[in-house]
């Protein structure tokens, strides 16, 4: 009876260690072209995050491995809520080639959804980051997909 | 005073080169009206931004474009044409309101490690549009300005997704397939986005700004104007594009020869040969000879100067639309003084000879074909005569004939 119920704890402890590690928020900024600079961040359900800067095929120029506290977490993913990110579309093409975009893809309690952006801005993405930027200024890192230059089209 | 007027003439020459009409595209390409055996790339690029950004952006882009490519003939792949770029950058706000619609819009920004962007154009129609970062890496922008020339990206990308465990095509190469057994290449969750060129373009700038611009860039946009020929009167003969001809110019003109012992002004003239051995750069010699006389009563004096130099000759890139040609020449030789003088009967004759510089500008004007009018040559030429230094300045204006086949 004891042998069960110590199988059964660890049983549980190794899925809810899973679930803690499961990456929920990922993000992919900067560079869509084939050189430039790119921003990944990968934060799993206990707040665990870990940044990297790099260049496109190039080497790590920068990372750091932080925590994000539970609340954090959760103020961003009720922030994904009120701007409407899981119902955005997939994908928003700006139509230029080279330049810049983001890659989001979150997992709010079993609700996954991902939006892709490139060389083109859409208010609800832009509201989020605006908000995440805000809990990684601590950190003194600025997500950027280009989002801070107007790009102008004739 | 002499120095302030040849600084003159080379700003009036740039000012005449820089204001030949402008096309009514982006990127206009054409063949050239004298020359069915050449075609002519204008590209025309306008930038929201400040006066080091124009330079900055010149610079860059015409020393990658200044390529020049061969066209074989289908028969023949000894002839063929030639492709000729000229890139116009100017600043968007000098612009007249007319002209703003036949260049492509670029808005510069700081450099904030992300590349620059470009919509992909069309030649010959309208003008396209990006956003630049300022003191991007080399080659950037000439691959932006492929794009304006319509030209697509020759690489693709994947993204990992650790939340869904899967990979996320994001570009793919047209045509197929994808490199790497058609993965294109394998992201990694420490590693999430990665692109690598498509099959067969590891060396394309479409692919990467690792690589030069290639003929073969400059081949696609020709064949995006269906100019990616040619015609049978080029193939055939006698226009078949070759090098540039030889030159010959008779030029007559002044000489202000002089140092601060003696001086004077003699007429004469100059006639030489240039030949190309590149594009721009050619090799020449020049002879000249210019004559003084005075008299008064018995006494004649004739000053004789026999000049002979040999060198190099650079001809610049005039807009393609412009009938003018720039050109300069640094020559190095020899020149005799010869000095007779006449006392009644009586004659005495002294010659003497020394080092001799000849270096100037000429600006010429494209008659056709064969001829050219030289409108102006102003040349520096110091004679070192009696352990002095005479600065010697000419003046030459005639004719110049470009030795080819009819």
């Amino acid at each position: 009876m004891v042998r069960k119920m110590l199988l059964l704890f660890c049983l549980i402890t190794v899925i809810s260690l899973s679930a803690l590690s499961q990456t929920v928020v990922f993000i992919n900024a900067g560079s869509r072209a084939a050189w430039g600079n790119q921003q990944q961040l990968l934060i799993d359900a206990g707040g665990n995050a870990r940044y990297y800067l790099r260049e496109v095929n190039g080497p790590v120029k920068d990372s750091i491995i932080f925590i994000l506290s539970a609340t954090q977490l959760q103020s961003f993913f009720e922030k994904a809520e009120t701007s409407g990110f899981f119902t955005l579309n997939t994908s928003y093409d700006g139509g230029a080639v080279d330049g810049a975009g983001i890659y989001i893809s979150l997992n709010n309690s079993g609700r996954k959804h991902s939006v892709s952006l490139v060389n083109t801005d859409v208010p609800a993405i832009n509201e989020l980051i605006r908000w995440l930027n805000s809990l990684l200024e601590p950190q003194k890192i600025v997500i950027n997909y280009g989002q801070f230059v107007q790009s102008k089209r004739r | 005073m002499k120095s302030a007027s040849l600084i003159l003439f080379i700003l009036f020459v740039n000012w005449l080169q820089s204001c030949g009409p402008s096309r009514r595209f982006g990127t206009t390409i054409e063949r050239d009206e004298n020359n069915p055996c050449q075609i002519n790339i204008i590209i025309q690029v306008a930038l929201e931004g400040t006066d080091a950004d124009v330079q900055a952006v010149k610079n860059d882009l015409e020393a990658c474009y200044s390529k020049q490519c061969f066209i074989p003939c289908d028969k023949d792949s000894t002839k063929g044409c030639m492709t000729k770029t000229t890139i116009v950058v100017k600043k968007y706000g000098e612009l007249k309101e007319e002209e703003r619609d036949a260049y492509h819009y670029v808005y510069m920004v700081d450099n904030d490690g992300l590349p620059s962007n470009a919509y992909i154009g069309t030649p010959n129609a309208g003008a396209s549009s990006g956003t630049w970062r300022r003191n991007a890496a080399p080659r950037v922008y000439c691959h932006e300005v492929l794009h304006f020339c319509g030209l697509e990206d020759k690489y693709c990308s994947r993204i990992y997704d650790p939340v869904k465990d899967s990979v996320i095509i994001e570009l793919t190469c047209n045509p197929p397939p994808e490199p790497n057994g058609g993965n294109c290449c394998t992201p990694s969750a420490t590693d999430t986005r990665c692109s690598t060129p498509c099959d067969g373009h590891d060396h394309n700038l479409m692919a990467t700004v690792g690589a030069d611009l290639s003929c073969q860039n400059i081949l696609d946009i020709v064949r995006k104007a269906g100019l990616d020929n040619c015609p049978l009167e080029c193939c055939a003969s006698g226009k078949t594009f070759t090098k540039p001809p030889p030159e010959i110019h008779v030029t007559p003109g002044y000489l202000h020869f002089g140092d601060k012992n003696t001086s004077f002004g003699a007429y004469g003239g100059s006639t030489g040969i240039s030949i190309k051995i590149k594009s721009s750069w050619g090799v020449g010699i020049d002879a000249g000879y210019y004559m003084h006389t005075e008299k008064d009563n018995t006494y004649k004096e004739t000053s004789g100067i026999l000049t002979i130099t040999g060198g190099v000759k650079y001809t610049g890139n005039s807009p393609a639309p412009s009938k003018l040609i720039i050109s300069g020449h640094a020559m190095a030789g020899i020149a005799s003084y010869s000095q007779k003088v006449t006392v009644g009967n009586n004659s005495n004759k002294n010659t003497v000879t020394s080092a001799h510089l000849n270096i100037g500008a000429a600006l010429d004007l494209k008659l056709n074909r064969f001829w050219n009018i030289r409108l102006l040559q102003l040349s520096y030429a110091p004679t070192f005569f009696y352990e002095s230094t005479q600065h010697n300045f000419k003046a030459n204006a005639g004719i110049v004939y470009k030795l080819q086949k009819r």
